[in-house]
C-alpha cells in the first residue's frame, strides 16, 4: 500500500506490463506537453504522444521509458500508463533503433512525390522516425 | 512381389517421413505455448484500454460524431483474411479462404461491392490462383506477430475506411479454441461497433480532470481498438496454425506408424518365404546328391 509520499505506477503495453512499483513522481509526455505527477494529485485521465516517460524512483533515481500512444489515469495515488510499446531507457537496442532510424529517413526520401499513395507511405515513414528519435534519445539517459 | 531390398528402402523413407512430422508437431507445441503467453500479455493493455474508452464515452458529449463509429450506408465491404505463410497445418489455411470467398459472394449477390485482402502467404497463393484481385496483402507475419505489424495493418485498414473507399471491415481468421480446435470468426472491426466501446455499465463517477476533452482523447485511442482487434486476430490466427499443425502432424506421425507396422510384417513374411525357400533348395539339392 502506498503512504501520502508514494504513489503507485504501472506501465502496461501490448507485450506486458514493463513497469510497476512506489515511486516519488512522474513526468508524462501528455500531447499538449510534460504533466508531472505527485502523490495526491487529482484524478486525471490525458492523452500520451509519443515520447519520454520519466520516473522519480523513492531513492531519488530516475527511470526512464520510452513510450508510445496511449492514455495515463491518475487516481488515488495511482497512475496507471497505457500505451502501444514501451521500452525501460536500459532495454533499448540502439543499433536497431540507428537502424530504424535510418530506414524511415529513407523512405521519407522516396516517396517525395505526392500521389496518396505517397502520402501514405510518408506519414507512417514520420512516424517510425518520430519513434525511433524517441527511443535513442531515451536510450542516451541510461548511465 | 516386393523383394526385400524394396520393403526395407520403403519403412526406411517412412521412418524419415516420421522423424520430420514428430519434430514438426513438437516445434508446432512449442510455438503454440509462446504464443499463449502473447495473448496473455495482451489481455490487460487490452482491458484497460476499453475499460477507458467505455469512461471517455460516458463522459463525452452525446452528440459528438466520431468517424470510426459512425455507421455509414454500406455500399462497399473490405474482407481480410487471415491465413498463415506455411502450410502442412490440415483444412486451416482452407478453411479461411472458402470463408472468405463465401462471403465475398454473398456480398455480390447483395449488390455489394467488395476489396479482398489478405494477410499470409498461402492466403495470398490461394486466392491469386482462384483469380482474385487483392487490394492489399501482407506476409511474414503469422511466425510471430508483433503489435507494430497490427499497427500497420490496422492504419492501411482506416485510411481505406476513413478515404470512404470501404463502408465496413470485416475480418475473417481462425480463432484458438482448443490445440485441437479452432473457430472460424468473421469479426467487424470497422467502423468499430457502438457497443464495444460504450457499454461501460454502472462505473463509479469520478471527476477526472481530462486533458484535452474527453471526446478528444476518446478520439485519440479508437484506433487503438482496431489494433487491438488486428492483434488479437494475428495472435490468435497464428495459435490456431500452431494447433491445427500440431494435429496434423500427430496425425501424420500415427500414419505412419501404423504404416511401419504393416511393412514390418510383410517384410518378415517375406524374409521368411526367402529363408523357407532356401533349405527347400538346400533340401533339394542334397536329395539330388544322395
Amino acid at each position: 500500500m502506498s503512504d501520502d509520499r508514494t504513489l503507485h505506477v504501472e506501465v502496461v503495453t501490448p507485450d506486458g506490463q514493463v513497469y510497476a512499483g512506489e515511486v516519488a513522481m512522474v513526468v508524462l509526455p501528455g500531447v499538449d506537453g510534460e504533466l508531472g505527477i505527485l502523490p495526491r494529485h487529482q484524478p486525471l485521465v490525458t492523452l500520451l504522444g509519443i515520447g519520454e516517460t520519466r520516473i522519480r524512483t523513492i531513492d531519488d533515481d530516475w527511470e526512464y521509458i520510452a513510450t508510445g500512444i496511449g492514455y495515463a489515469q491518475v487516481l488515488f495515488d495511482k497512475v496507471l500508463v497505457v500505451v502501444d510499446h514501451g521500452e525501460l531507457a536500459g532495454a533499448i537496442d540502439i543499433e536497431r533503433a540507428e537502424e530504424a532510424y535510418r530506414r524511415a529517413q529513407e523512405r521519407m526520401k522516396e516517396s517525395g512525390d505526392l500521389s496518396a499513395r505517397a502520402e501514405v507511405d510518408y506519414f507512417r515513414a514520420e512516424q517510425a522516425l518520430k519513434r525511433a528519435e524517441n527511443r535513442l534519445s531515451v536510450a542516451k539517459r541510461r548511465r | 512381389m516386393a523383394t526385400l531390398r524394396d520393403i526395407r528402402r520403403r519403412i526406411a523413407s517412412v521412418q524419415n517421413t516420421r522423424k520430420i512430422t514428430k519434430a514438426m508437431e513438437m516445434v508446432a507445441a512449442a510455438k503454440l505455448r509462446r504464443n499463449q503467453a502473447r495473448i496473455e500479455a495482451l489481455r490487460p493493455y487490452a482491458r484497460d484500454m476499453i475499460e477507458m474508452m467505455e469512461d471517455l464515452a460516458t463522459y463525452s458529449e452525446e452528440a459528438h460524431r466520431y468517424e470510426l463509429l459512425h455507421e455509414r450506408e454500406v455500399h462497399t465491404v473490405a474482407v481480410v483474411a487471415m491465413t498463415g505463410d506455411r502450410g502442412l497445418a490440415g483444412a486451416f489455411n482452407a478453411n479461411v479462404v472458402r470463408k472468405a470467398m463465401a462471403i465475398e459472394r454473398d456480398l455480390r449477390a447483395q449488390d455489394v461491392d467488395t476489396r479482398v485482402l489478405a494477410v499470409g502467404r498461402k492466403g495470398i497463393g490461394t486466392l491469386t490462383f482462384r483469380g482474385c484481385r487483392l487490394e492489399r496483402h501482407w506476409q511474414g507475419l503469422s511466425d510471430r506477430p508483433q503489435y507494430s505489424d497490427a499497427k500497420t495493418i490496422a492504419k492501411e485498414l482506416i485510411e481505406m475506411y476513413l478515404r470512404g473507399d470501404v463502408d465496413r471491415v470485416r475480418l475473417v481468421y481462425n480463432q484458438f479454441t482448443s490445440p485441437i480446435e479452432q473457430t472460424l470468426m468473421d469479426d467487424v472491426i470497422l467502423p468499430v461497433p457502438r457497443e464495444a466501446v460504450t457499454d461501460g455499465g454502472d462505473r463509479q463517477p469520478v471527476s477526472y480532470i481530462y486533458e484535452p476533452a474527453p471526446e478528444v482523447i476518446l478520439e485519440g485511442l479508437l484506433p487503438a481498438y482496431v489494433e487491438i482487434a488486428v492483434y488479437r486476430a494475428l495472435l490468435e490466427s497464428s495459435a490456431s496454425e500452431q494447433g491445427a499443425r500440431m494435429s496434423a502432424m500427430r496425425n501424420a506421425s500415427e500414419a505412419a506408424e501404423e504404416m511401419i507396422g504393416s511393412l514390418t510384417l510383410a517384410l518378415n513374411r517375406a524374409r521368411q518365404a526367402a529363408i523357407t525357400q532356401e533349405i527347400l533348395e538346400v533340401v533339394a539339392g542334397a536329395e539330388a546328391l544322395g
